[in-house]
């Protein structure tokens, strides 16, 4: 009859509510194929000569460092059974390219099998470069060159012309990232209202067991306010949080696991409380870029450039 | 003592997954009014560029007065309408005859290579391509907040603050089909 045998109980009830809750999670996703990215050149058609993909990744990469706008070259095989124009926004929206908010990114999707191309502009810098510039970009600048089998002067040719075009566009005002205040308040409102509870709890059961309020254990009261914590964060797992309160249960249960282990010395603790937040350490989802390449900043396209054809 | 436990989980359980439930719905449902206005925006940029191209190819196209005439009409009747409903039926009539436009013009090569001209489709055919991505993302987003609204246990918590399954955006029936074009140009 410990509190423990109960909590494990507890826990193994949350585990098996989780287990059959998380499967309504998984959303539908597009069927479509979008490898990582290798750098803001990324040429899976072996489609230029490699020094060419060096020389414009080092001045993209330069680019980036200097204005924040990322432009990213894609060179694929296939449509996959979809137009370009969805291909690309896809794409754009897998990828993140251009900067969370600011969307200072640039697409250029070129499929030779198809003999098209798409040239797809984030939100942030439509003004910059309206449907009408890609357009001319697309159709006089980079495939002619295409048309006479130079694909790699078509290429430059367009990099150099997407620089040119958004070099003066200052989307530094949009950078500050101020926006999940709201959410951090629901992460300390949740932990404060487990360790409110746990507290209130644990006077009830002392008062119920005649402890003078004076003389109780702080130990005990370490291990029962960590405990209940622990199972907090089961309970936010069990009752399927958003990510904000989902990571407030981890942290209650991070925080309840450290007063456990603060506390061995003083209450009568039993081991285990270390791991409480881990089980659920799979819901994140962070998707880092591999390799060398430290990945694009998250921006977004709404469909806005231009397709051409050669 | 152990009944005090049990009762705090069962209260942290309901409170706290009705409190996350609740708040996943008015995001959810928040943010397929934010797309809505998303293709509202689109929509009107749509209606801003029309009469820039009727303007430049008028001229070209004398035996299709008729066509434009609908154009112009439709362009006024979205103008007009008030809920989203009519906004979405008038902007649809509206696509059909401006696609029908955009074919003919497409199909002229005196007056494609006019930079005009060839500005204003560029700027019209992305304009088409932005609402149909904000189109699809509001159907997107409909489908989640659907989900949580049909979805066990989360449809309980959605029927008592009476929160409602949503329509998704039905396109224009053929707008995505060739439109036949009479062009005999003289």
């Amino acid at each position: 009859m410990s509190i423990v045998a109960y909590l494990k109980r507890i826990a193994i009830g949350a585990v098996l509510g989780l287990a059959l809750v998380s499967p309504s999670f998984a959303l539908a996703q597009s069927e479509l194929v979008f490898p990582q990215p290798v750098g803001y050149v990324n040429d899976f058609a072996n489609f230029l000569r490699s020094e060419t993909e060096g020389m414009l990744n080092a001045k993209l990469e330069a680019f980036q460092m200097e204005t924040g706008h990322e432009i990213s070259v894609v060179i694929t095989d296939s449509l996959q059974g979809t137009t370009i124009e969805d291909l690309a926004v896809r794409w754009f929206e897998r990828w993140g390219i251009g900067k969370e908010r600011a969307d200072n990114g640039i697409l250029m999707l070129i499929v030779p099998s198809e003999r098209v191309m798409r040239i797809e502009v984030g939100y942030g810098l439509e003004g910059a470069v309206p449907d009408s510039i890609t357009q001319q970009v697309g159709d006089m600048l980079v495939t002619p060159k295409f048309r006479v089998d130079d694909p790699d002067a078509g290429v430059i040719a367009g990099v150099d012309a997407l620089i040119k075009l958004t070099q003066g566009e200052d989307v530094s005002a949009l950078l500050n990232p101020n926006a999940n205040s709201e959410s951090q308040m629901g992460l300390v409102f949740f932990v404060i209202m487990i360790f409110v509870f746990a507290w209130i709890v644990y006077d009830r059961i002392a008062m119920a067991q005649k402890i003078q309020p004076f003389m109780r254990n702080q130990g005990t009261r370490g291990v029962f306010v960590g405990a209940l914590s622990v199972a907090g964060g089961f309970v936010a797992g069990l009752a399927g949080f958003l990510h904000p309160l989902a990571w407030a249960g981890i942290f209650a249960a991070t925080v309840g696991a450290l007063i456990f282990y603060l506390t061995k010395d003083a209450g009568k603790h039993r081991g285990g409380g270390s791991s409480g937040g881990g089980w659920y350490s799979s819901g994140g989802g962070f998707g880092g870029g591999g390799g060398g390449f430290g990945g694009f900043g998250g921006g977004s396209s709404g469909g806005g450039g231009s397709t051409s054809r050669w | 003592m152990i009944k005090w436990v049990i009762i705090g989980a069962v209260v942290l359980i309901l409170v706290g997954g009705t409190w996350s439930t609740y708040n996943k719905l008015v995001t959810s449902n928040e943010s397929i009014d934010g797309q809505w206005a998303q293709v509202q925006a689109q929509y009107q940029r749509r209606v801003d560029l029309i009469p820039g191209l009727v303007n430049a190819t008028r001229g070209f196209f004398k035996q299709e007065q008729a066509l434009y005439e609908k154009i112009t009409q439709a362009r006024a009747a979205y103008g007009s309408a008030k809920t989203p409903a009519e906004q979405v039926s008038t902007a649809n009539v509206l696509e059909s005859n401006l696609s029908r436009l955009l074919l003919i013009v497409e199909s002229n090569p005196e007056i494609k290579s006019n930079q005009v001209v060839t500005n204003l489709m560029a700027e019209l055919a992305g304009t088409e391509n932005r609402i149909s991505v904000e189109r699809m993302r509001f159907n997107d987003s409909v489908r989640v907040y659907n989900v949580i609204v049909k979805r066990f246990p989360s449809n309980i918590i959605a029927n008592i603050f009476s929160f409602d399954a949503r329509e998704f955006f039905q396109a224009a029936e053929g707008a995505d089909k060739a439109v036949p074009v009479n062009l005999d140009v003289n």
